[in-house]
Formats: C-alpha cells, sequence, structure tokens
C-alpha cells in the first residue's frame, strides 16, 4: 500500500479532526494522538512516515516528545514537521535545533502545508 | 697860596673825573641835559670800536646802529637831570655794530652833583654778555638738575607705590589665609560628613570634626593621639594596619563600603576616603567619611524595584504569549473548516453557500491580520523584539515576498514590474521583519490597485540601499499623507474608498524599519498612484555592531546584568585567500557561521545564550552572549571553538584553518561598545 502515514499529535481535538479530514482528502492515511506520551507511543508502534506536531501542549510536551522522537532508534528519522499557535523564537529555535522539516504557525495556510508535505515525503 | 678860582676849581674838576673815566676800564659816557654826548671814555671807544669823531656831540639816541634808541631809556634819561631819578641795570640786548651781539646793563648818575653846573649824566655801560651766558647756562643746568631731581623723585615714588601694593597684596594674602583658614574651619565644624585629620607619620589622630564624633559617639579625647584602629573604629585590625601602609605609599585609599564600629556596638557602613597632603613641613591625611547607611537603603529598594519590573515584563510576555495561542487556535479551526467546504472536502456546495463562506473566510483573515498587529505592536513598543540581524540578500527577500502576492496581482490583472539588480545586495537586517515589511506594502499596494501595475524596485547606493514599493492605485490625498505612518489612522473621505485595516500595519513597517537605522517615506497622487521608499543603511559594518552593542549594554545595565563579546576570526585569513578561491572562503565562512548559530542555540551547560551573530568584513565574527560573566564567556568560546575544529575537520581543512577567539565583559572589562570591541579583539589564542 503506498499510502503514506501522517501521525497527527495535537490536543486541540476540534483541530486535529479537520485536518485530518483534510489530509484523508490527500490520499494519506492518518492516525491521531491528543498528548506527547500517547503521540511517543503511536510513532514507536507504527513508525509514521511523518508526523504533524504541536509543540505548544500542555506541561511542555511538544518539546520532549520531538526530543524523545529524535532519540530513539526507531524513530528518530521520521521527518517532523510543527504546526503551532504559540509563536516565540525560543521554542522555535530549540525545536529547529532538535531537526524539524519545516515549522507552521497557526491559522495557517493549508494549502501551503500540503505542499510542504508532499515535498518532505518526497524526499524521503 | 694862591686861591684856586672857582673856574680852576672847576676845570681842576673835570680834569680830575677826566682822568679818571679815563683809567676806569668801563666804558663811560658823559651825556649834557639834551643827551649828547659831550665826552666818552677810552674804553667806550675800545668796547664799542668806535671813533670819537662818531661819538662826540651826537645824541645818544642817534649812536651806532640805534642802539640807545630806546623809548624806555630816553625817558629814564630824560627825567634824570631835573629829577635825579637815577637807574641801575637797565638791560640792553643788542647786536651792535662791529661787536656783534652783547648784553649790557647801564648804570646812570647825575655828575657833579648840585649845585655845581654844569649837569651832566655819566653813563656806565656793563658788558654782562658773558656773565649772562653763564647765567643762562647755570639756570639751563639748574633746570636740568631739577629736572632730573623731578625725574628721580617720580622714581622713588613709584617704586614707593610699588612698594605700597605689595605690602597691601602680602597683607591681602595674609587675609587671605586667615579667612580660608576660619573657612576651613568652619567647614569641618559645620559639615554634614565625618572629617579626620591624622599625621601622616605617626597615623595619629589629630582631630575629629563634631560629625564624626557625633556619628560615632567618641569625643574628642578618645580621638585625639590614637591610631585609627586603637579606638575600636575597624574591624579588621590587621588589614587596617595594611592600608595605612598603602596609603602613606600612594597618598590616596578609598573605600566604597566600610563597617566602622560605634561606641556603643553599632555598625555604620560608610565611604571612606583618605588623602594625603603637604601641609607646611609635614604631611597629613585627611579622612572624609561619609555615611551611606540612607544610600545602601535606597539602592537595596531601586533593586527591588527593577525585579518587580522584570517580573512584569516576564508576565508581560506571558500574557501576550497565552493570548496570542487562545486565539490563534480558534481561529485556525474557524478557517480550516471553512476552506474545507469551500474545497469541496466536505461535499458540495452551492454558489450562494460559496459566497458566504468567502466572506466569512475574508474576515477570518483581516481578524487574523488585526491580531498579528496588536501583538506585534506590543512587543515593538515595548522594546521587546530583538532583531536577529543575519547578512541577507534583499533581492530575494523581494522576490520571496513577491512569490506570495503573485496569485492575488494575477487575479486583480494588474501588471507586476521588477527592477531588481543582478548583483547580490548584501545588508544585515532582520530577515523575517524584512519580509513583513515587504509584505505590508505590497498588501496595500494591490489593496489599493484596481487597474494599471504594481512595480518594486531595489537600487544600490553608495552608502545605502533603496528599496520602492509603487502602485497605479487610488492614490492618497494631500491631507493624509502626512500622517501615513501615525498608528491607528484610517484614510479620510476624500482618499476614497479603500479596505478597512487596523491602521496598525505601516506604522509597524515603519518602527521595523526604523530599528535597523533605516527610513521610509511616501509619494501619492490622488487616483494616479502611491510609491513608498524604503532606505536601508549599509553602515560600514563597524558602525552597525556599535549600535547593536550598544542595545544590548543598555539592556544589560538596566537590567543590572552582565553581558560579554566573543570575536571569532579565521585565523591566517590572508594566506587561505591565496590559497582558495574566493567562493571557497566564502562558502567556509558561511559554514562557520552556521556551525557557530547552531552550537550557540544548544542549552546544553552554559549559562549563556547568543543573541546574535554578526559578521564583518566576511572574516570576523563578533557575538553578543547577555547575562554572560567571564567566565561562562570562555565556557563558551571553548565550546564554540570545538565546534569550529569539528566542522574545519569535516571538510578536511582541519589543520589548515583555525578559528582565533576573544572575548570581554560588561562591565568588568569595558564600559562602551568601543573598549569591550577592543578587548575582545586582543585575541587570547
Amino acid at each position: 500500500m503506498d499510502k503514506k502515514r501522517i501521525l497527527v499529535v495535537d490536543d486541540e481535538k476540534d483541530w486535529v479532526s479537520l485536518i485530518s479530514t483534510r489530509l484523508q482528502h490527500e490520499g494519506y492515511h492518518v492516525d491521531v494522538a491528543f498528548d506527547p506520551i500517547e503521540g511517543m507511543a503511536q510513532a514507536i508502534k507504527l513508525v509514521p512516515d511523518l508526523i504533524l506536531l504541536d509543540i505548544m501542549m500542555p506541561g511542555g510536551g511538544g518539546i520532549s516528545m520531538l526530543k524523545s522522537v529524535r532519540n530513539s532508534s526507531k524513530t528518530f528519522n521520521i521527518p517532523i514537521i510543527v504546526v503551532t499557535a504559540k509563536s516565540d523564537q525560543e521554542t522555535q529555535e530549540e525545536a529547529e535545533k532538535l531537526g524539524v522539516s519545516a515549522y507552521f504557525y497557526k491559522p495557517l495556510d493549508t494549502a501551503k502545508l500540503m505542499e510542504k508535505i508532499k515535498e518532505v515525503l518526497q524526499d524521503k | 697860596m694862591a686861591k684856586k678860582t672857582k673856574l680852576q676849581a672847576t676845570i681842576d674838576s673835570l680834569e680830575y673825573a677826566q682822568s679818571i673815566i679815563n683809567t676806569v676800564r668801563e666804558p663811560l659816557v658823559a651825556l649834557d641835559g639834551d643827551l649828547r654826548v659831550i665826552s666818552a671814555s677810552r674804553f667806550f671807544y675800545k668796547t664799542f670800536k668806535v671813533t670819537p669823531r662818531a661819538t662826540e656831540k651826537k645824541f645818544i639816541y642817534d649812536l651806532g646802529n640805534g642802539q640807545w634808541n630806546i623809548p624806555k631809556l630816553r625817558v629814564l634819561l630824560e627825567k634824570l637831570l631835573p629829577k635825579n631819578e637815577t637807574f641801575d641795570d637797565f638791560e640792553v640786548i643788542h647786536k651792535f655794530p662791529k661787536i656783534g651781539k652783547r648784553v649790557m646793563l647801564l648804570n646812570a648818575r647825575r655828575i657833579p652833583p648840585p649845585p655845581l653846573k654844569p649837569q651832566r649824566i655819566l653813563l656806565a655801560f656793563e658788558d654782562i654778555t658773558k656773565r649772562k651766558k653763564r647765567e643762562n647756562e647755570l639756570t639751563k643746568y639748574r633746570g636740568n638738575l631739577e629736572e632730573k631731581i623731578k625725574e628721580r623723585t617720580a622714581e622713588i615714588s613709584k617704586i614707593n607705590d610699588s612698594l605700597h601694593i605689595e605690602i597691601s597684596k602680602q597683607k591681602q594674602t595674609e587675609e587671605g589665609i586667615r579667612t580660608s583658614e576660619l573657612r576651613y574651619r568652619r567647614l569641618f565644624e559645620t559639615a554634614r560628613d565625618g572629617i579626620l585629620l591624622i599625621d601622616a607619620d605617626s597615623g595619629e589622630i589629630l582631630d575629629a570634626n563634631p560629625y564624626i564624633k557625633e556619628l560615632l559617639g567618641y569625643s574628642q579625647e578618645e580621638f585625639r593621639g590614637k591610631k585609627l584602629w586603637e579606638i575600636g573604629l575597624l574591624k579588621d585590625i590587621a588589614k587596617s594596619k595594611a592600608d595605612f601602609i598603602k596609603l602613606q605609599d600612594k597618598g590616596y585609599i578609598r573605600y566604597e563600603d566600610l563597617p566602622l564600629q560605634t561606641k556603643d556596638g553599632r555598625s555604620v557602613d560608610v565611604e571612606f576616603v583618605s588623602n594625603v597632603y603637604k601641609i607646611n613641613h609635614g604631611k597629613i591625611i585627611q579622612c572624609n567619611i561619609r555615611d551611606i547607611t540612607e544610600r545602601k537603603k535606597v539602592e537595596a529598594l531601586q533593586k527591588k524595584a527593577i525585579e518587580n519590573l522584570k517580573k512584569v515584563d516576564q508576565m508581560k510576555s506571558d500574557f501576550i504569549s497565552m493570548v496570542s495561542h487562545e486565539l490563534r487556535t480558534p481561529m485556525a479551526i474557524i478557517r480550516e473548516g471553512i476552506n474545507q467546504i469551500l474545497d469541496g472536502i466536505q461535499g458540495e456546495i452551492n454558489e450562494k453557500q460559496q459566497k458566504v463562506l468567502i466572506t466569512s473566510r475574508n474576515s477570518i483573515d483581516r481578524l487574523t491580520r488585526i491580531i498579528e498587529n496588536l501583538l506585534n505592536i506590543s512587543t515593538i513598543e515595548g522594546g521587546k523584539t530583538e532583531l536577529k540581524i543575519e547578512s541577507v540578500n534583499l533581492t530575494d527577500i523581494v522576490r520571496q515576498t513577491v512569490l506570495s502576492f503573485e496569485h492575488k496581482i494575477k487575479e486583480k490583472g494588474l501588471d507586476l514590474r521588477l527592477d531588481l539588480p543582478q548583483n547580490t545586495i548584501e545588508i544585515y537586517v532582520d530577515n523575517d521583519r524584512m519580509v513583513q515589511v515587504l509584505s505590508n506594502l505590497l498588501d496595500n499596494a494591490v489593496k489599493f490597485t484596481l487597474q494599471g501595475f504594481i512595480e518594486i524596485s531595489v537600487k544600490e547606493k553608495e552608502d545605502s540601499v533603496e528599496c520602492t514599493v509603487g502602485d497605479s492605485g487610488i492614490g492618497i490625498s494631500q491631507e493624509d499623507l502626512p500622517h501615513m505612518f501615525t498608528k491607528f489612522q484610517q484614510f479620510s473621505e476624500t482618499s476614497g474608498k479603500a479596505e478597512k485595516g487596523t491602521g496598525l500595519g505601516l506604522s509597524i513597517t515603519k518602527g521595523i524599519i526604523e530599528m535597523h537605522g533605516g527610513k521610509i517615506s511616501v509619494e501619492s497622487k490622488l487616483s494616479k498612484g502611491t510609491r513608498f521608499t524604503i532606505t536601508l543603511p549599509k553602515y560600514g559594518n563597524e558602525e552597525l555592531l556599535e549600535k547593536y552593542i550598544n542595545n544590548a549594554i543598555n539592556k544589560a545595565r538596566k537590567g543590572g546584568d552582565k553581558l560579554s563579546i566573543e570575536t571569532f576570526s579565521i585565523a591566517k585569513i590572508a594566506e587561505l585567500k591565496q590559497k582558495f578561491s574566493p567562493e571557497k572562503i566564502k562558502s567556509l565562512l558561511k559554514g562557520i557561521e552556521n556551525v557557530l548559530k547552531q552550537s550557540l542555540r544548544r542549552k546544553g551547560d552554559v549559562a549563556c545564550r547568543g543573541d546574535m551573530a554578526y559578521k564583518k568584513d566576511s572574516s570576523e565574527m563578533v557575538i553578543i552572549l547577555m547575562s554572560c560573566d567571564k567566565e561562562n564567556a570562555s565556557k563558551v568560546a571553548k565550546r564554540l571553538d570545538k565546534a569550529a575544529y569539528n566542522y574545519f575537520s569535516s571538510q578536511g581543512l582541519g589543520e589548515q584553518v583555525k578559528l582565533r577567539s576573544g572575548w570581554a565583559t560588561y562591565p568588568d572589562e569595558a564600559e562602551t561598545s568601543e573598549e569591550l570591541m577592543r578587548k575582545a579583539r586582543e585575541y587570547k589564542k
């Protein structure tokens, strides 16, 4: 099955629902997680082709999940695109040095996001 | 015995007189009553060099060249016989014939005494020419002498005057000394700071002023004759003794904060300054002591206030962060929802539904812009915006921004004209902010242009770079033009229908441009078009660097913080430039810049975080590290050094290329950006 797998990790259920619809419409297989722990578990279990991550989750979870993903031998290679409403430079820099493929701010131009996802998955 | 006859007697007398006259060595002349010369003495003829024939029987006033024809003389002579008014010393100064200028004195007598007759006038002449001359000389000499005496007297008088002045000056000086002594004494007594006078050799206290006595509770006797550390003032006696020796040597010592012990065991914090002075034939130490307890209290309060401000600042940041997140999330959801319906993902919709949804989406976009602007302006105004300066190609930024507007421009059927230079235009700016600025201007241009073109140009000038964004839109009225960059400015009716905005965009744009040290201006004509011109400085890199270091210093100073400057440069760059091509060098430098930047971002083990990396002359990097003291700066430098080494090795240049580093800390090592830079450039390796 050539369908690429995308894992969406975000604590905003409404948002997750919408973005999943769109991703599916684009032809991707979508898995979801609403907190970093669940997110990490899913990542290890499913080893998705791409993770869409919201950095700002309660308890500072986003960054820590990012770190965990990068540190795990199973998942360190998975490209991550951050989609978040939190707009401070500090977090962005931290995330970037941990290695992200792109950084998007909500509300976003979903067309652009789709393009980027395609790009990243192609590079793989 | 022959009786002499009267006649004979007369003749005898005459002969007698005559012989006298002729013997006497004086010019004599006998005149009759008519003033005619009867006879003259032999000497007369000799003196005046005249003959008897020219003289006898002639009127006196006819003689010579009228020398005796003097009216006054005549009057005297005519009076002589009848009145017997003799006269003496009648002076005649005359140029006599044959003998020249002479001064003659005339004496006149009547002879013989009556009642003998006939009466004659005997006129005697005295040539006093020589005498007169000598008299004149004497007078002249005397005059000279008097002159000299006058001069001398004047001199002496002058000397006397200046002596007087000297004496009064002396007196004044003495007065002055006395007055200043009085003044000093008064100061000493009334000063609101403590003064101690100490003998410079023995260290014994000579005098203590009332203030210090009151402050510390000791009396004059308790002070006098003792050494400072003997009274119990100073806590560390050994140190005081050592410092005393230092003071004798250096002549000056200062304690910013010294605790003194009062008599009743309290502690008073003072500022203590000692100076050694030479007085007469000795040395004296004057100690000025200032109670700083109050000042310390105030400083503590200030510190607290600053801490509070910092807290508030942090709270504000957190608030903005939180608000932005809370606002953005629902907006994202709404927008995505609308978009999905419009995109048909949620099923088909009819045209009417589509129109409604598009309107809604536009409103969401508007709302987003407003919120972004509000958040922006609050950070820019609060001075919290830190620019991430890096070397960027302005042309690239322009192209990148244009790209995102291409669609809209095409939609409106407008012509896009780009006038961009071929070569790279490198300026040091915050990339994202510049994109924001250009987006704002382009957004406006597209909004307000219904037909025609949008034109963007970039021109490189000598000291600056100029970027213009122009359009053939509806233009701006003369009324509104001056207020274009004012916050919350909305256009007046005369500018025609326009899309409404928050009115913040341009003021934010201006704020950003000005933070970079640039300028922005606008020209416009109603219904003709508008053009914005941005000028950004291509400062001598040192200037811009200084500007940013100064900003950082100000921030550090306000927060009572430290900061460190680190400089990195590639050692022996000249040699490398010879070995490698310019492109290789450029990529090498860019590579190092990235490596260092990456290294700085890691939070890791160091308390510092690099805020800015700045390139100068393409071969030196300067990094400002906030809240970083000397020790930590050194740690950072080591870490960056290692990262650089790794990078060079990965490029296969491990041994050939080396990084030099240096650092300096504010305020410990320097307080100005120039000083900091200078010290940092004294490379440690």
